[in-house]
């Protein structure tokens, strides 16, 4: 254990040009900032106070997280300048070990298989390419070429083999004394999304929904007590990110162009510190809900004109209000929303899901949650006859059916009508949705269905 | 068979954490009852004894009902005994007066590797055993570097840990702190009041999933015995006992987010030295690593699962005589079991969900034809079986069916039972069509020729021809179905009988007596 301090501090010396000492960062009075963004990536803001001598010294930081971006690291302390730093990943195992040993004294002890009487001979390592050879005083050896048991003892570890991938700083220090110094860098393996519960009343079109901050931590370490805030936005905007600004460095990030940018930033933080253990899922509560109004849609979507022998179950959509009766951030970060209903005893059932996009405030979301198992549609396309070269009459009948003992209303979308499509009779009147698509609200009663029928010439 | 219920409050051991994280854990060991909701898979897996558990087939809603005794301030709740397949960020917790600060999962897992990364500048024991005299020899170490490749310094020197081919283990003080056996859920919470609460821990998980089978037995008299089954598979390893059990019939939008956490024990890898020597093959290479790499956990689970499997084809229910009791759930159907039903971990179980009886339906003899299909001279193809129904009361069903496969029965002539036809149908709502497909019509067959096709302007017409041999004993109706691009229109120009649209395409049907030979010509003209 000496001699390896005190090889490692010769090591140093010959590597510093002034009286360079190692100074291995402690854990009192260090405060973490983790600003998480959506995909995977995070900004780690490492704030301690280090005591420092005078001149050139090297700051190790073991507790990073292995799955850092070293280019992105930045320390920055009153009073110092950088030399260089280093991200060492070069990792202590035996056969390293043994690379390194080649040219230099090991020991092996020997297992006689007979009696087990062990015998100690000291070897030098000629070469450890696919086995290791060995010069046993004058002898030539390769290493349990008997394949008897052998342990080999070293008399020493080279000082740059670690652990763990450790992070190295050699600063230039005016002054001797503590002073905070701070570390940022940028890491993969931290990511979160928002999850949303939505409760839904048919009976009172009203809606129940909270929503959760979900972080997952893979990243191989733990971030402890940690400030931390979240950042919706994708990461596209961040292709240069200045990780020694706080905070307020995302903000002007944002401004920044990038594929699909959105034009602004939503910063999330959370109320308090927390720990963000290593292989955790962490859920925050951000949004909390009281019956906000909601409604149930079945719409059909037909993207051309068919004839279907098998009737098309209609979906059935969820339509409400991002950010309705909520007055602090109202906008709806990117995830999932889930969908409940209660049953006929009251406890809440699980009825779909559907992913939601970054959506702001005020923004109407119409999100599919299944398809209906009563309520169909079955398109027939009666006949069809070309009227001129580029004309053709067309009559379409849709037969909607409600197996529910109640009437319902299906919204029925046709894709396919041409630039020159004219509608000479339908039996419901219909709405043009877009250039190309025609609506129709299609009741149905209770236990009953309902022809829809519509003849058209369409033209392109 | 209940689980024992243990409730304890321990001081927080877990090294990590400053003041604000100081609290007191309330362990939950397992939950008093649970109740069970399965969905069809949202990958359309079927249920049965050959899938395999993963993390994300199968979907079911889990509610356990839990005691817990929670002291006033803020407290850590821990979960034990949740399904496998738990999806985390999916969990609720009712009944518990309390403010919730966050939950977590945890899933770093103790093994191997994790004691070993965890212990790394621990002091541990090396214990050395003489193979000849058994002699053991304990030594201080200090683990440098782990778990990819252990070194230890003993004695102020470095050895390897696994590569001298000596008999060696560790033997460790402690495990380190914050690994579990299985991933934790936990909650930290803050209450006014302690007390304690009865509290309802509901979550979605994986593992779970049902599908609906048939066995449509034709009866002599020309109707249908129509019995329908709730398949169920427990993919995972976790049983719940005496649980209300319910199953919705749907079909659910899904994300594909809806996993349980993939978790990945850390794995010890010796990374020695080379060990290529000059007498290779002469003597078998015997490493005695204390700790051999361990395999990954997949490999683990799915030996397990295959054996598990081929125990619970055994195990698999007799098909018994409850019957499920449907209800609604939302545009769903929900079918409960009466009574509590115990799901065993890897298990298939079957249920039978409907029944009817004479149900009337009608054979439908189709050909079919794609427009401008031409066939190898004398071509000779069966007609198909179709089995036609309305889903009504007045056809002896009028109850909602969800969609599964079919295996069609029949009893022959000499009393034999043999299966006729493997088919399916989709969900099928109340007056809504049911269409059965057997496949090939048994002595029925077709000979199509187009028998030409010429221009007209910029008009195409062609003509097809086909004849029809019976060598039935019956008389039937046989639909020859003319069907093109509905953007294209065809135009019927002559036609030895007349057609009908259908929703299907063109439509001649044709009465076709016992053992009767007949034609059908036809004309379609298409303009471009």
């Amino acid at each position: 254990m000496r001699k390896w301090l005190l090889a490692a501090s010769i090591l140093t010396a010959m590597a510093g040009t002034a009286s360079a000492q190692d100074v291995t960062a402690p854990a009192p009075a260090r405060r973490l900032a983790v600003t998480i963004y959506n995909s995977n990536l995070a900004l780690v803001e490492d704030a301690r106070v280090l005591n420092l001598t005078a001149g050139r010294q090297r700051l190790e930081f073991k507790d990073v997280s292995p799955q850092i971006r070293s280019e992105t690291v930045a320390l920055s302390a009153p009073g110092i300048g950088i030399v260089e730093q280093n991200f060492d990943y070069d990792l202590l195992t035996p056969d390293i070990l043994m690379a390194k040993a080649v040219g230099t004294q090991i020991r092996i002890v020997r297992t006689n298989p007979g009696n087990g009487q062990q015998i100690t001979e000291t070897a030098t390592v000629l070469a450890a390419n696919q086995g290791v050879v060995l010069q046993i005083g004058d002898r030539i050896e390769v290493l349990r070429d008997d394949g008897l048991p052998t342990r080999v003892i070293f008399d020493r570890v080279p000082p740059n083999l670690r652990a763990r991938p450790t992070l190295s700083v050699t600063v230039d220090a005016t002054g001797a004394g503590s002073r905070e110094t701070r570390l940022s860098y940028l890491t993969t393996g931290l990511g979160w999304r928002a999850d949303y519960v939505a409760l839904f009343d048919e009976k009172s079109a009203k809606m129940d929904m909270t929503g959760w901050i979900t972080l997952t931590n893979t990243s191989g370490t733990s971030f402890e007590a940690a400030d931390v805030n979240l950042v919706a936005g994708g990461v596209s905007q961040l292709s240069r990110p200045r990780p020694t600004t706080a905070g307020g460095g995302v903000r002007s990030a944002g401004t920044q162009t990038g594929q699909g940018a959105l034009a602004d930033y939503y910063i999330y933080p959370l109320p308090e510190r927390t720990t963000i253990a290593q292989n955790q899922t962490k859920q925050v509560s951000f949004l909390d809900v009281q019956q906000t109004p909601a409604s149930k849609v079945y719409q059909v979507d037909l993207g051309s004109f068919m004839s279907q022998e098998q009737p098309i179950s209609a979906n059935v959509l969820l339509k409400f209000t991002a950010g309705a009766g909520v007055s602090s951030s109202p906008q709806m970060p990117a995830g999932v929303v889930r969908v409940y209903v209660r049953d006929a005893d009251g406890d809440p059932k699980f009825i779909g899901e559907n992913s939601i996009p970054h959506t702001p405030a005020g923004s109407d979301l119409a999100i599919q949650t299944g398809q209906a198992f009563d309520v169909t549609l079955q398109p027939t396309v009666v006949s069809s006859e070309r009227i001129s070269d580029d004309r053709t009459r067309y009559l379409v009948t849709y037969v909607l059916r409600n197996a529910r003992p109640e009437p319902v209303s299906v919204v029925v979308r046709q894709d396919g009508f041409g630039r020159r499509a004219k509608i000479l009779k339908e039996s419901l009147p219909g709405t043009s949705v877009n250039s190309t698509i025609r609506g129709w609200d299609v009741p149905i009663p209770a236990n009953g269905e309902t022809t829809l029928t519509v003849s058209f010439e369409n033209g392109y | 068979m209940r689980r024992p219920i243990g409730l304890l409050v321990i001081a927080l051991l877990m090294a990590s954490g400053g003041p604000a994280l100081a609290a007191g854990v309330v362990a939950s060991e397992g939950p008093e009852a649970v109740a069970l909701t399965i969905y069809p898979d949202p990958g359309g897996e079927r249920a049965g004894p050959d899938l395999e558990y993963d993390d994300s087939t199968g979907l079911a809603l889990v509610t356990e009902w839990r005691t817990l005794d929670v002291p006033a301030g803020e407290s850590v709740l821990t979960f034990r005994g949740v399904a496998e397949g738990i999806v985390p960020e999916t969990a609720a917790l009712d009944g518990l007066p309390a403010r919730m600060v966050e939950r977590n999962q945890d899933y770093d897992l103790l093994s191997p590797g994790s004691l070993i990364a965890g212990s790394v500048g621990a002091r541990v024991k090396r214990v050395r055993t003489n193979r000849q005299t058994g002699a053991e020899t304990v030594e201080d170490a200090i683990i440098r570097s782990g778990p990819n490749g252990v070194v230890l310094e003993v004695d102020g020197r470095f050895e390897a840990l696994g590569c001298g081919g000596q008999a060696e283990r560790l033997v460790f003080e402690r495990a380190p702190p914050g690994l579990s056996d299985k991933p934790t859920l936990s909650m930290r919470v803050r209450t006014q009041t302690a007390g304690r609460y009865r509290v309802r821990l509901s979550y979605l998980a994986v593992g779970l999933l049902w599908s609906a089978n048939y066995v449509a037995e034709v009866r002599p008299d020309g109707r249908m015995d129509l019995l329908g089954w709730v398949t169920l598979s427990n993919l995972s390893d976790t049983t719940f006992a005496d649980a209300p059990t319910q199953f919705v019939a749907g079909e659910l939008e899904s994300t594909g987010e809806t996993t349980a956490t993939e978790v990945q024990a850390q794995t010890v890898q010796t990374r020695c030295w080379p060990s290529d020597t000059t007498t290779r093959g002469q003597w078998i290479f015997q490493r005695e690593a204390v700790i051999s790499p361990s395999p990954m956990i997949d490999g683990d689970v799915s030996e397990i699962v295959v054996t598990a499997y081929r125990r619970s084809e055994n195990l698999q229910d007799v098909p018994t005589a409850i019957s499920t009791v449907q209800s609604e759930l939302g545009d769903y159907k929900l079918y409960t079991l009466p009574g509590l039903t115990t799901v065993a971990a890897r298990q298939t179980k079957q249920v039978r969900m409907l029944s009817r009886e004479g149900v009337s339906f009608d054979r439908v003899y189709r050909f079919g034809v794609y427009d401008g299909e031409t066939w190898t001279p004398d071509t000779v193809e069966p007609a198909t079986l179709v089995l036609k129904t309305k889903n009504s009361k007045a056809k002896g069903l009028g109850l909602p069916l969800p969609g599964g496969n079919v295996a069609l029965m029949q009893t022959d002539p000499s009393g034999r039972r043999i299966l006729a036809a493997e088919s399916s149908f989709g969900n099928t709502p109340v007056d809504g069509p049911l269409e059965i497909g057997v496949g090939d019509a048994p002595g029925l067959r077709v000979r199509p020729r187009q028998v030409r096709t010429w221009v007209r302007g910029e008009r195409t017409l062609t003509e097809y021809e086909l004849a029809v041999t019976s060598t039935r004993d019956d008389a039937v109706t046989l639909e020859v179905i003319h069907r093109g691009d509905p953007e294209t229109p065809l135009k019927v120009v002559a036609e030895t009988r007349r057609h009908a649209r259908a929703p299907l395409g063109l439509t001649w049907s044709l009465p076709v007596a016992s053992g009767e030979n007949l034609t059908l010509r036809y004309t379609i003209e298409t303009r471009d």
